[in-house]
């Protein structure tokens, strides 16, 4: 009896005690062996998160304390076995340009080159993609432009944003607006947000039916985006807005956005300054819910619902939050 | 302690006690489905088995009767092939042939604690080796023609050791 007359399940089963790693060398073995790795182990990846973790402070008992070679640890994170388990590059900050992956784990080291070729092979079907990072890497444009088949993308906050970065930031977008399977947009950074164009909302919005945008009052020429977009996204029935702009001093706004999103019955409001309910109740009449993430509390329509009370409050026309 | 009759798919019969047969989930099912408790005079078929790996089977089951249960998958376990149990290590020492038939069975009869021990036999057997290796190790023949196996050498050029 040879190995081959296992059945798929058994080999699978062997397949799975080993790393990843050995994995897609031993791809090499045969056209079976090939198969079944990639089916199993390679293929079905359908949400990534790439985020920057801080790693702890060393410890007393560390015995070579991590710090020394690593700031910040950049995670690869999959939603199967196989990058959650198995992958963590890391961003030695001492060499900003070189990516590692975990040694421990993969025994090897890839350069962003390589990670581009390694995203092509195996990220070619996300459907999911996060992002969280303190600083724009170079290979994310073309991580996104690759994930073609991305249907729900996140950017999360950064730190900072440096003047190159924001090219980069430019040029992730440009790929973001070509994603044709696109159906959820995240942009959580004003930095990101607010380089969000007109076309390119033109292009990408209509597919839309879940938005996420930052707004900061720092950034006033976002507001001049968003006022500038002069087309309709009735797809979308959720929108996300982050701000500290006191919106009662942009009554027109609401009036704007209602004019793009005619449709929208959830409105997530986020580190808002001030608003008005029945403002917002003037323009959306189809709003079903208000939720504030800064507090606890919901905004229903009209009312405030508080959860931890189970309880609607008695309605409110006005709701008003101190700033920050 | 209740016994029940087992037979090979060669048809020899063996009396194991209830407790090490319900280790087995496909046999379990099967008492439970039938309703049997102990030997009523008929064996039980165990058709994908020969007498040689089925006795192998009770022995390892025989061992671990008293083994807690097999904790489900945990995802984030940790991948390890090196806590083979001595004992199993011995008793594994045994043919490729047998040892694959071992898999099989454990499979068919749905033993996970054998099913695993067997398998990372195996994957211990895999590690370290080229493919080349590999296929002389399990006489696998290398059916990739040059341009497929040229495709791949290129798609793991990223991480082959420098």
């Amino acid at each position: 009896m040879n190995i081959n007359d296992l059945n798929d399940y058994c080999l699978f089963n062997i397949f799975e005690e080993l790393p990843i790693s050995i994995l897609i060398k031993q791809r090499k073995v045969c056209k079976r062996w090939c198969q079944i790795i990639e089916d199993r182990f390679l293929k079905p990846k359908r949400s990534l998160k790439l985020f920057d973790k801080t790693l702890k402070k060393p410890q007393r008992n560390d015995v070579k304390p991590r710090k020394d070679i690593f700031d910040y640890c950049f995670v690869l994170e999959c939603d199967n076995a196989f990058v959650a388990k198995e992958m963590q590059i890391h961003v030695d900050v001492k060499k900003s340009d070189e990516l590692k992956i975990d040694k421990s784990k993969y025994g090897c080291k890839v350069c962003e080159n390589a990670l581009n070729k390694f995203a092509l092979r195996i990220f070619s079907n996300l459907e999911r993609l996060i992002i969280c990072q303190k600083k724009v890497y170079k290979f994310v444009p073309s991580l996104i432009k690759k994930s073609t088949e991305l249907k729900s993308f996140t950017y999360g906050r950064l730190s900072k944003i440096l003047d190159d970065e924001s090219f980069l930031v430019q040029k992730m977008l440009i790929e973001v607006y070509k994603l044709t399977k696109l159906e959820e947009l995240h942009l959580l950074d004003p930095n990101v947000s607010c380089r969000l164009s007109s076309e390119g909302m033109r292009r990408i919005g209509p597919q839309l039916s879940k938005l996420s945008l930052f707004v900061d009052e720092f950034h006033s020429f976002y507001i001049e985006t968003i006022t500038s977009v002069n087309v309709q996204l009735p797809t979308i029935e959720k929108l996300h807005l982050s701000s500290v702009i006191q919106f009662d001093k942009y009554i027109f706004l609401w009036k704007k956005l209602s004019e793009i999103f005619p449709n929208i019955i959830e409105l997530n409001l986020g580190q808002m300054a001030e608003y008005s309910v029945n403002d917002i109740k003037k323009h959306f009449p189809q709003l079903a819910k208000i939720n504030n993430l800064d507090n606890s509390k919901f905004h229903y329509y009209g009312h405030l619902y508080d959860p931890k009370r189970k309880k609607t409050l008695p309605p409110l026309t006005i709701w008003k939050r101190k700033r920050h | 302690m209740p016994i029940i009759k087992l037979l090979s798919s060669d048809e020899e019969p063996f009396e194991v006690d209830v407790d090490i047969a319900r280790m087995s989930i496909t046999l379990r099912t099967m008492l439970d489905d039938l309703g049997i408790e102990e030997d009523d005079g008929e064996p039980i078929p165990v058709q994908n088995v020969n007498s040689s790996i089925l006795r192998k089977v009770i022995q390892w089951c025989t061992y671990h009767k008293n083994d807690p249960p097999t904790p489900d998958d945990d995802e984030q376990r940790e991948k390890r092939t090196d806590d083979i149990p001595s004992w199993d290590a011995d008793f594994l020492k045994v043919d490729q042939g047998t040892l694959f038939e071992i898999i099989l069975a454990a499979n068919y009869l749905d033993i996970k604690g054998l099913l695993d021990v067997t398998c990372k036999t195996v994957a211990n057997m895999i590690r370290g080796k080229t493919p080349e290796e590999i296929r002389k190790t399990f006489n696998i023949k290398n059916d990739f023609t040059p341009q497929e196996e040229e495709q791949i050498r290129r798609e793991n050029e990223w991480c082959e050791e420098k």
